[in-house]
């Protein structure tokens, strides 16, 4: 369940990064970061609405659920808002120039928001406690134990990319994504608004990183300002694995890099200090084999 | 005329005699003024830590300044290591270069500790360590290292005693942090709680900054063991103990100074409750100037509070003055003063330094997290 769980938050970072690199040409290192802004908004509007305290979402009345609720959508928004912006200030006027300078200038945009977020917690590299909303139960199933918090956060994921799957396979929105991800220049003649759709995907993959951001808050109850770095990492890899710029890809890549870092962890004798390694090394030994990832299409250089 | 001459000549050097003299005076006057450092964890992870040591390590400076204790006035000056080994080197290597700086206390992390000995041999400069623990940094014969805080060599024998006799703790499951601090932790403690008839059951290492314990938690829990010992630092340790008790692991949670902060108990929240650790941080009211120093800390205005490390801090900006008091403000006299430096005043009460260049005698004690407070676990 724990893999599960693990799998399920970097999916969500893995989507964003994928559908990204896809639709817009840019690898965004600064994702993970995105989704601690999202965190962050998160703690504020907890700490605002509830004075920081850590309440059972179960055994509290409706105000406060609505409350909790409400603190979690502002990171969402939060980080929907903060892609968007980012976008406007740093990538749209880049649109043009080769991916390399995106990339180096997501790398700038992700220090500038972990810095910022140290203006409003100065303590913000320390382990800050977030609200521990869900009941911490578990259930036993022979040797498996479930915790309330794997079935929110698994469920939630879950639910998210049938939503996201719908969207791009069903929608109107979603074709004239696909088209941009399949060639701009004829998706342009076709009458698809390019950077309408640019703007939308950013918007949807930072709210989807927010939303990751904070279920990882909320799995864990500890958060840092440093910690996008680490969800960057795993989400890209993830990304990579799978098939940069494939949505289904995203999701298989990130099943992988959960799985692979919990059995290590679980079944090596002080494993959890070489889960790392092996993800890399899989991730190394699956580009030999497939250079575009698993499910990924060939990346030919636009000219 | 030649007469007009002489006169003249004379006055123009008495003058000159004059200016001079009382240049000497003024300059005198102004006082000289001489700089020990603090090096520290001042940004980073650890920054709560080093603030609260640096700021009593000025407190004592302050006190030895208006008390004129010295014949010159004491500044301290202070650099972030930022819990790193390489921005630890290149402090110590800017201090190193100010020949003012005469005297230094550097270093919360023994990772940062450890690589930055090689720099203060070559420029001769004290080293009194107020933090780091590892044993390691005082064995290699470098002059230039001192010691003022606990190392591991006295905190874990004490945490195998207390497990063993005090707790009836006879099985443990080890889970450490895969550096020079997590390996410190563990190797010093191992031998002396098996000598004591315990038995370790499991050792798991992680990498500093992991997020996710569970699957090695799943793997002690099946082994059930009578408590878990965390050789690591305060974000681990919070992460650990929260998922152990997710886990509904409820064996006592153990391990040392290294995570008894208060970030640690905001941290673990409720889940933190009952932890134990191994202190070298005396209990104030137990010293001897323990809550004068506290009374002074909280009315000289530092915006921090002094964490667990403070006294110590304070301990080696006392232990530096009295250095300069009678060695002179030299470094390599200081250096060559410290192992000679018997009968020494500080917040500890009276000690003498040992052929180690460790304060003597070490304070241990254990301690255990009740409400919001590290509190002395009852003997």
């Amino acid at each position: 369940m724990n893999a599960l769980a693990l799998s399920a938050i970097y999916a969500l970072i893995a989507i964003g990064i994928s559908l990204f690199f896809g639709v817009i040409g840019i690898v965004n290192l600064a994702h993970g970061e995105i989704a601690t802004l999202g965190v962050f908004v998160s703690l504020a509007v907890f700490q605002l609405l509830l004075g920081g305290g850590a309440v059972d979402i179960t055994t509290v009345s409706f105000s406060v659920a609505a409350a909790n609720l409400a603190a979690l959508a502002a990171g969402i928004a939060g980080a929907a808002v903060g892609g968007l912006f980012f976008y406007r200030l740093a990538f749209y006027p880049l649109r043009d120039a080769p991916p390399i300078i995106g990339l180096l200038c997501s790398v700038g945009v992700g220090f500038i928001i972990r810095e910022s977020i140290l203006n409003f917690y100065p303590d913000g590299r320390n382990p800050q406690p977030f609200p521990a909303i869900i009941p911490p139960d578990l259930i036993q199933i022979g040797g498996v134990i479930i915790q309330y918090k794997h079935i929110v956060v698994i469920g939630v994921a879950v639910l998210t990319m049938l939503l996201l799957a719908y969207c791009v396979e069903r929608t109107k929105f979603g074709r004239a994504m696909r088209s941009v991800l399949n060639d701009r220049e004829v998706a342009r003649s076709l009458g698809v608004s390019v950077i309408a759709v640019t703007v939308a995907v950013f918007a949807l993959g930072s709210a989807v990183a927010g939303l990751a951001g904070v279920m990882n808050a909320l799995y864990y109850n500890i958060v840092q300002s440093d910690m996008g770095t680490l969800l960057t990492v795993k989400g890209f890899t993830a990304a990579v694995i799978g098939g940069l710029g494939n949505f289904y890809g995203a999701l298989l890549g990130a099943l992988l890099v959960g799985f692979i870092e919990a059995l290590t962890s679980g079944f090596l004798p002080s494993g959890s200090a070489y889960k790392d390694i092996a993800v890399f090394g899989v991730l190394i030994a699956i580009l030999v084999v497939r250079p575009n990832g698993l499910i990924g299409r060939p990346i030919s250089e636009r000219v | 005329m030649r007469h007009w001459k002489t006169i003249g000549f004379s006055v123009v050097a008495s003058a000159a005699i004059l200016g001079w003299s009382f240049n000497a005076l003024l300059v005198n006057a102004q006082e000289r003024v001489v700089k020990v450092a603090y090096v520290g964890p001042l940004t980073g992870p650890n920054t709560a830590m080093g603030i609260g040591t640096r700021n009593s390590m000025e407190l004592a400076i302050r006190e030895a300044n208006t008390k004129k204790i010295l014949p010159f006035k004491l500044e301290l000056v202070s650099e972030t290591d930022d819990s790193k080994p390489s921005t630890g080197v290149a402090a110590v290597q800017k201090l190193c270069n100010d020949p003012d700086v005469v005297a230094t206390s550097a270093h919360w992390n023994s990772p940062v500790a450890l690589a930055t000995i090689p720099y203060f041999k070559e420029c001769h400069l004290l080293n009194l360590v107020s933090g780091a623990s590892v044993d390691a940094l005082t064995q290699g014969g470098v002059e230039e290292m001192g010691r003022v805080s606990t190392p591991f060599g006295y905190l874990l024998p004490h945490l195998a005693e207390s497990l063993v006799n005090r707790l009836k703790i006879k099985t443990i499951a080890i889970v450490k942090s895969r550096d020079a601090f997590g390996d410190a932790g563990t190797t010093g403690f191992v031998p002396e709680f098996e000598k004591r008839g315990g038995k370790v059951v499991a050792i798991e290492d992680y990498n500093v900054g992991d997020r996710d314990y569970t699957a090695i938690l799943t793997k002690i829990r099946q082994l059930n063991p009578d408590a878990v010992y965390l050789s690591g630092l305060t974000t681990e340790a919070a992460l650990v103990v929260r998922q152990m008790r997710q886990l509904g692991m409820q064996m006592p949670f153990v391990g040392h100074a290294g995570w008894q902060t208060s970030t640690f108990i905001e941290a673990a929240g409720p889940a933190g409750q009952g932890a134990i650790v191994v202190t070298s941080l005396p209990f104030l009211n137990e010293l001897p100037d323990g809550e004068g120093y506290a009374k002074r800390y909280a009315a000289a205005g530092f915006r921090e509070p002094h964490e667990a490390y403070g006294p110590f801090g304070y301990a080696a900006g006392q232990v530096m003055v009295e250095l300069m008091k009678r060695y002179g403000a030299d470094r390599k006299a200081i250096v060559s003063g410290l192992r000679k430096l018997k009968d020494v005043e500080t917040i500890f009460g009276k000690g003498s330094f040992d052929e180690r260049g460790e304060l003597q005698p070490k304070y241990v004690d254990m301690a255990i997290l009740k409400d919001k407070d590290w509190v002395q676990l009852p003997k």
